[in-house]
């Protein structure tokens, strides 16, 4: 595009935008040795869930840990107690979009739990420890800087009004059907 | 239970519509028959959740066999789910929508035995287990030929959705009564103008086609195509590769005007051609012309709104006939895709209706089924057929069973041709209507170049 002909600057600036998004939904089982003499697991309840989120590559990582409170009953069932273990994982979530349009070096990640560590199970294995299921689920964002092209109004704002944009049809232009007339063709198409 | 009635042009006063709906009991009524002008509406129109449809969605044993024919999960029996919702839901919209306070803890042997409260969710709430959910209620009831009801959905380990009940005359609280007495009161605004002109309904399109190499690979669309645009590829991915799809998708602009929207279809094939610029290159489209890949032939409507009794129109009058043609490698699309009654809601306020594969098979098809999507759209208040409410006539469509469906076509297109709109496009629809009764089928091994007479080299 000619910048003076048609009056029309361009110029490109310089926002953040997301650059990249993905999210993960996955299971996990955590292996805790109990006391001696476990009689049978009551209840488990997941607290204290920190995280942070990095980016390696193409991928962010979600590192962070939780308790596992864990209420069993010991001694033939006599007698009950809390145990507590703190569990860390890494959760390497892909990017299902990338802007390749970002400028490296600028970006930041963030990670939120959409689903927060929940116990949906806990069992006792035949070798004696307790395997507690997990489920967790986490959305990632990559924000970033990114170039925009705008055309710009030589006349400042006010100028706009009483514009009209002769861009037309981008998709039309540079059609090259000059051999045949759909219009006529369409009709002839039997099969 | 017999039908309650009620006029057609009702007076619009909910106070009075309430006191009909809800029985003393605090029940919902079981079914609905509506009376009076505009007097040519047919029977379909003038039912709400058909008497039959109720008493077979009481019936466990039915219930369980027509969600699963639909592929939709259901539970067939007592199971343990992290979360429940209850869905208030008439036709196409949930206007309601619970989930049970999830414990906060894992307890043993907390099968249920603790009674789960409920909290509504605000109408302004989304995350995509909320979609899912809406989306399954809605497709359970329509599966069940219904069109109003409370649906329950569980959510079990694994973020895995499951119908566990329908109840089409639900006990309603005061919330619930609010809420299906502004979707009743709403339908019945509309009922009065759901008959348009031909020329009100306008109709847009995205079919997919593939590219298959001699070697029988797959070529990816993203290497030749735009994302958007005439011509573009359905989606690309960046980076891993692992959604990279093949899939290319033409998406002329919408038109009141079936003609003119064949006419945009083909530049949209020549387009694809001048990018492509071999001759190596078969083209297929179809329904699953390649095992993984299934094709669809999406057609969006504007002007006119959208209902249960659209989607069972076009089911009937456009699905089923397809089924006659179809080759039969394409039965394996169903039920994940092209189930019956396949919606999206749009952001223009229209909707696309996505049940159909692609019909970019050949003209013939391509040129019936959107004169027939627009005849049906704008006069299916007047058409008669309910073969869908039976169990078999939907197995007959999932299984892909031509003989089965063969005399019921054959009516369906007798009453299309007497359609008051069928003279206008008379052109379009006598062929596609001799060829799906003809016991031709279609070949999706073979390239669609040959029959839209589209040669690579144009120059």
């Amino acid at each position: 595009m000619s910048n003076t002909e048609g009056g029309m600057q361009s110029r490109q600036i310089i926002t953040k935008a997301v650059t990249g998004r993905g999210r993960k939904f996955s299971q996990a089982t955590h292996s805790i040795h109990p006391p001696d003499q476990i009689s049978s697991i009551l209840g488990a309840w997941i607290i204290n869930h920190k995280y942070e989120a990095n980016r390696v590559g193409d991928i962010i990582e979600v590192s962070g840990s939780y308790d596992i409170n864990m209420w069993f009953s010991f001694n033939q069932n006599t007698k009950t107690e809390v145990a507590n273990h703190t569990v860390r994982y890494v959760e390497q979530v892909p990017l299902s979009y990338f802007d390749s349009n970002v400028r490296e070096g600028t970006t930041e990640v963030s990670a939120v739990a959409t689903q927060p560590p929940n116990c949906i199970e806990a069992t006792i294995s035949p070798d004696g420890s307790c395997l507690v299921r997990v489920e967790r689920e986490f959305y990632v964002e990559m924000v970033g800087e990114t170039k925009v092209c705008v055309l710009v109004s030589p006349a400042g704002c006010e100028d706009w009004d009483d514009k009209v944009f002769d861009g037309g049809d981008m998709e039309e232009a540079g059609d090259d059907f000059e051999d045949l007339d759909p219009d006529l063709v369409i009709d002839d198409l039997n099969d | 239970m017999e039908p309650i009635q009620l006029p057609i042009k009702s007076s619009g006063d909910e106070q009075a519509l309430r006191s009909q709906l809800v029985t003393a009991k605090k029940m919902l009524v079981p079914s609905i028959r509506l009376q009076g002008s505009p007097d040519h509406y047919a029977k379909p129109l003038r039912t709400l959740n058909d008497a039959d449809a109720v008493e077979r969605a009481k019936e466990k044993g039915h219930r369980v066999a027509a969600l699963k024919l639909h592929g939709l999960p259901v539970a067939e029996g007592s199971i343990r789910c992290l979360r429940r919702y209850v869905a208030v839901v008439f036709q196409t919209q949930v206007w309601l929508l619970y989930r049970s306070r999830e414990p906060k803890a894992w307890l043993a042997g907390n099968r249920s035995s603790v009674k789960q409260g409920f909290r509504i969710i605000p109408s302004n709430e989304s995350n995509r287990e909320i979609v899912r959910v809406k989306r399954l209620c809605i497709r359970a009831l329509y599966a069940l030929g219904l069109d109003y009801g409370v649906v329950k959905v569980g959510v079990r380990s694994g973020n895995r959705t499951v119908v566990l009940d329908i109840y089409p005359t639900p006990k309603l609280n005061r919330e619930m009564e609010n809420a299906f007495c502004q979707a009743f009161t709403q339908y019945m605004g509309k009922l009065p103008r759901l008959m348009t002109d031909l020329n009100r309904v306008t109709l847009g399109a995205d079919p997919e086609f593939i590219m298959k190499k001699e070697n029988g690979e797959l070529v990816m669309a993203s290497n030749y195509f735009p994302r958007f645009g005439l011509v573009g590829c359905d989606a690309i991915w960046y980076g891993q590769n692992r959604s990279a799809r093949p899939l290319v998708e033409i998406r002329p602009k919408p038109t009141p005007e079936p003609r003119q929207l064949v006419i945009r279809l083909y530049k949209g094939l020549i387009r694809a051609s001048q990018r492509v610029k071999t001759n190596r290159f078969r083209w297929l489209a179809g329904a699953l012309p390649h095992p993984g890949y299934p094709l669809g032939g999406h057609i969006h409507f504007s002007g006119v709104p959208l209902n249960f009794k659209l989607l069972r129109a076009l089911d009937h009058y456009l699905a089923l006939p397809l089924v006659l043609i179809e080759d039969p490698q394409g039965v394996k699309r169903r039920p994940k895709y092209g189930y019956l009654g396949d919606f999206r809601t749009q952001f223009h306020g229209g909707f696309e209706y996505r049940t159909l594969p692609s019909w970019l098979i050949s003209p013939t098809v391509t040129k019936g089924v959107l004169a027939a999507a627009k005849l049906i759209a704008a006069h299916y208040p007047v058409l008669k057929s309910g073969y869908l409410q039976r169990h078999t006539v939907q197995k007959a469509y999932y299984e892909g069973d031509k003989e089965a469906l063969r005399s019921i076509v054959q009516d369906l297109l007798v009453e299309l041709k007497g359609l008051k709109g069928y003279q206008q496009y008379r052109n379009y629809l006598d062929p596609f209507f001799q060829m799906v009764l003809s016991g031709k089928k279609w070949n999706e091994s073979k390239d669609i170049r040959l029959v839209w007479k589209i040669t690579s080299n144009r120059s």
